[in-house]
């Protein structure tokens, strides 16, 4: 091997770009998949909230009434009445089917038997196993049909000789106004894409991390890195990963770009904190990275604590199920993932518009992450040149 | 035959000798179905916390107080005496919805009028939205019917004809399938199907690129013996890998659903009949993306982010009709898409094998058409290896 010329973070970094360039993989995890996965993510949730999730009627009444509610249930945005079942299997084969999502049964004698006061039940069996669409058809087939209700109220009083203006304090004596206070389109797109991408970004950033560090073990090329390094271990760590933080850095801005430009996501805080945000979160996971390599000594070991690790994070930040609902061992391993933290941010900061003090305690917590690489250098000096570590796969 | 048990054979060294691919083949198959659920070990998301500005302060709002923390979904936790404290608390995640009671409530309500109270919810995490929306609902739905009873016997109803005029259609709802709407319940089973393609994608693609890296010449192990025939080597790993993770299958649906208390209607071997053409799909796909791979490394990183989207992509997590058509089409490339469908309607929702005849076809078809990629894949991968030497 030829003498190295000059030495220190200067010549890690330009030993480092001449692998990145070099390596296939690292130009597929560091911007072709990354890319991919967001176009692939946006396209798949471009619609935003679900629409017209198709149901099945049978209307046994045939009335004025059940036609109406048949009608107004189409109208909703949320659904669609795209069958119109004759009998009860009928209707239980077109859920099964998965044609449908939801079979409402409208009983005979509905009419009448509104009319006699005897208040018959609208009945909805919903396909509960999706837990999303389930949600949308439940609110809105209870407030169709709550509306009409409300009507027929209103008509029974007047039989009764009870003002409108009355009748109406009558039907609802207490009002529930709800306004949202975040999302005020109940959109999903701005929250599940911009959690999910993050989250992608993760799962290359670490991999990414354990297989440039992992790399040098295994081609048994860890000595060159550190004498490239002036004989400096933690010179030989921030030359190397310096390169993958710029590219990751940038993959990031373009991807908050997509995020706030291109879908138009609200932004109601800082811009500059969701950026900071970016900027420790590319190295706390590549400070992990490093962690898992040195711990195990070993490529396939870390890769696939990396993998475990960065794979299973989205289930554990709370987007789809909260944190406070999780038990404790939950909470605790969501408390030692950098994401949970940079979401935090990004949510405050983007949607909730929150004061900018609010997201210090989660900017020190990333930071925290990255001087993780501190009490790795030691062991990691000592890899780098004992060749008994070099060459495992 | 007998190449084809050689290579069987063999195939079952060179998984058993890596621990690399036993991590992915066992550790995570055993691992991750446990680790998995813990976040949703509660199922029903409960008691979510929500601060209540009560300017009114009198006995009826102090009624509204108590009847909503009683409510089982959500939790009276700090009673701030203004919105800017409310707001505060909010940010700092302390609660997730604010309530505000109006001064003069209880007056409006005394005097016959219509009183109004103000939920802000945070429509960004739709599941607490969700539950929110519903606790507060249902409370006040409670609290309305109870006044307008009384003011109707004011007006001279019956009783009974008070509460047939208050709400004279009801509805009645039927959760089918999940009929608690646990979470655990929601996520975890289609997850489970989805371990079983995700690992055994990586681990052959694992296999195959360890041995195009190290130059080992099992890959071509039994194709030269049989003077160029590739369908021994094909057909032998398959036989490998299909033993280990029909086994998997047994332990998952079998082992782990009753484990979990899962909803579960079908029967074991049925849906073991149906996860047969979907293993077998898995597995020639990831024999012909495995040709694809030089190095063991890659097969990890190139597919491991995909299981995020391939499960938003199967139409289970995100409904199917919102996923543009042209998408979702090519989504049914991926055998998870079909074999969530089917698996989810025969094991959890009662159909019959008649219901999935679709799904099972599909992935016999995919079956087929990955052996023959495979098959062409390796094919060309010998003659280079050949021509190389």
């Amino acid at each position: 091997m030829a003498a190295v010329q000059s030495t220190g973070i200067g010549a890690v970094f330009s030993r480092e770009i001449k692998r990145l360039i070099t390596d296939p993989i690292y130009l597929t995890v560091m911007m072709g998949l990354p890319l991919f996965s967001f176009a692939l993510l946006i396209v798949m949730f471009y619609a935003g909230v679900p629409r017209n999730i198709p149901v099945a009627v049978y209307d046994s009444d045939n009335s004025a009434l059940s036609r109406r509610i048949t009608r107004l249930i189409d109208a909703t945005p949320s659904m669609e009445v795209t069958h119109k079942v004759s009998d009860f299997e009928q209707g239980r084969s077109v859920v099964l089917s998965g044609a449908c999502d939801a079979l409402i049964v409208l009983p005979r004698n509905l009419e009448y038997d509104v009319l006699k006061g005897l208040a018959p039940a609208v009945i909805n069996y919903y396909d509960n196993l999706y837990l999303l669409p389930a949600s949308l058809i439940f609110r809105d087939v209870n407030r169709v049909v709550g509306m009409v209700s409300a009507g027929i109220s209103m008509h029974l009083y007047a039989a009764r000789g009870v003002m409108p203006r009355q009748a109406i304090k009558m039907v609802e004596p207490v009002k529930a106004i709800t306004r949202v206070l975040f999302n005020p389109y109940t959109n999903y797109i701005y929250f599940l894409v911009g959690s999910l991408l993050p989250t992608m970004l993760q799962i290359f950033i670490l991999m990414g991390a354990v297989y440039c560090f992992g790399d040098e073990l295994k081609r048994g090329t860890a000595g060159d890195w550190l004498e490239h390094a002036g004989g400096s271990t933690w010179k030989a760590v921030v030359g190397k990963a310096l390169p993958s933080t710029i590219v990751f850095f940038v993959i990031g801005l373009f991807m908050n770009t997509l995020l706030f430009h291109f879908l138009a996501a609200p932004l109601k805080g800082s811009a500059f904190l969701i950026g900071l945000a970016l900027l420790l979160f590319i190295p706390a996971y590549q400070a992990i990275g490093l962690l898992m390599v040195t711990l195990t000594a070993n490529m396939r070991l870390s890769l696939s604590g990396a993998a475990f690790f960065s794979s299973t994070a989205f289930c554990f930040v709370g987007i789809t199920f909260p944190i406070y609902g999780m038990p404790l061992p939950a909470q605790l391993w969501a408390g030692i993932l950098p994401l949970n933290y940079y979401l935090k941010i990004y949510i405050d900061q983007s949607m909730r518009g929150a004061p900018p003090l609010q997201s210090l305690a989660y900017l020190g917590a990333l930071l925290a992450f990255i001087l993780l690489f501190v009490p790795c250098l030691p062991r990691l000096h000592k890899l780098m040149l004992d060749e008994r570590y070099w060459g495992r796969i | 035959m007998k190449a084809l048990l050689k290579v069987w054979a063999q195939e079952y060294r060179n998984i058993f000798s890596d621990y690399g691919v036993l991590l992915i083949f066992y550790g995570a198959v055993l691992f991750y179905p446990i680790f998995y659920p813990i976040p949703y070990a509660n199922e029903v998301l409960k008691e979510t916390p929500l601060a209540i500005v009560d300017l009114d302060q009198t006995a009826l709002s102090r009624q509204v107080v108590r009847m909503l923390d009683a409510h089982e979904l959500i939790r009276v936790a700090s009673r701030p005496a203004d919105m800017t404290q409310a707001q505060q608390q909010f940010y700092e995640r302390k609660v997730y919805g604010i309530i505000l009671v109006p001064k003069d409530f209880e007056r409006t309500i005394l005097r016959g009028d219509q009183g109004s109270i103000v939920t802000y919810a945070d429509a960004g995490y739709f599941l607490i939205y969700r539950q929110v929306a519903t606790g507060i609902a249902q409370t006040l739905g409670t609290l309305s019917a109870g006044i307008q009873i009384k003011r109707m016997s004011a007006q001279g109803f019956l009783p009974e004809q008070a509460k047939a005029a208050a709400i004279p259609l009801p509805v009645i709802s039927y959760p089918l399938f999940n009929r608690s709407g646990g979470y655990a319940s929601y996520i975890v089973p289609p997850v489970l199907i989805l371990i079983l393609q995700q690992t055994l994608l990586i681990g052959i693609g694992m296999l195959g690129g360890t041995a195009r890296e190290y130059a080992s010449p099992h890959y071509l192990y039994a194709a030269r013996d049989q003077a160029g025939r590739i369908l021994p080597l094909i057909l032998g790993k398959a036989g490998a890998y299909f033993s280990l993770y029909i086994l998997h299958s047994v332990y998952f649906f079998g082992v782990l659903f009753r484990l979990y208390q899962y909803p579960q209607q079908g029967d074991l071997l049925v849906v073991l009949w149906f996860v047969l053409p979907y293993l077998l799909a898995v597995i020639f796909l990831g024999m012909a993306i495995a040709s694809l791979f030089r190095v063991r490394e890659v097969a990890i990183m190139v597919l491991l982010f995909s299981s995020v989207p391939i499960l938003f992509l199967s139409g289970f997590a995100w409904p199917a009709g919102s996923i543009p058509g042209w998408l979702f089409a090519i989504a049914h490339l991926i055998p998870s898409t079909a074999g969530i469908d089917g698996f989810l309607k025969l094991f959890q929702m009662g159909a019959t094998m008649h219901d999935v005849l679709g799904d099972w076809f599909l992935l016999w078809g995919l079956a087929a058409l990955y052996f023959i990629l495979a098959w062409v894949l390796w094919t060309r991968l010998m003659k280079k290896a050949e021509r190389a030497g």
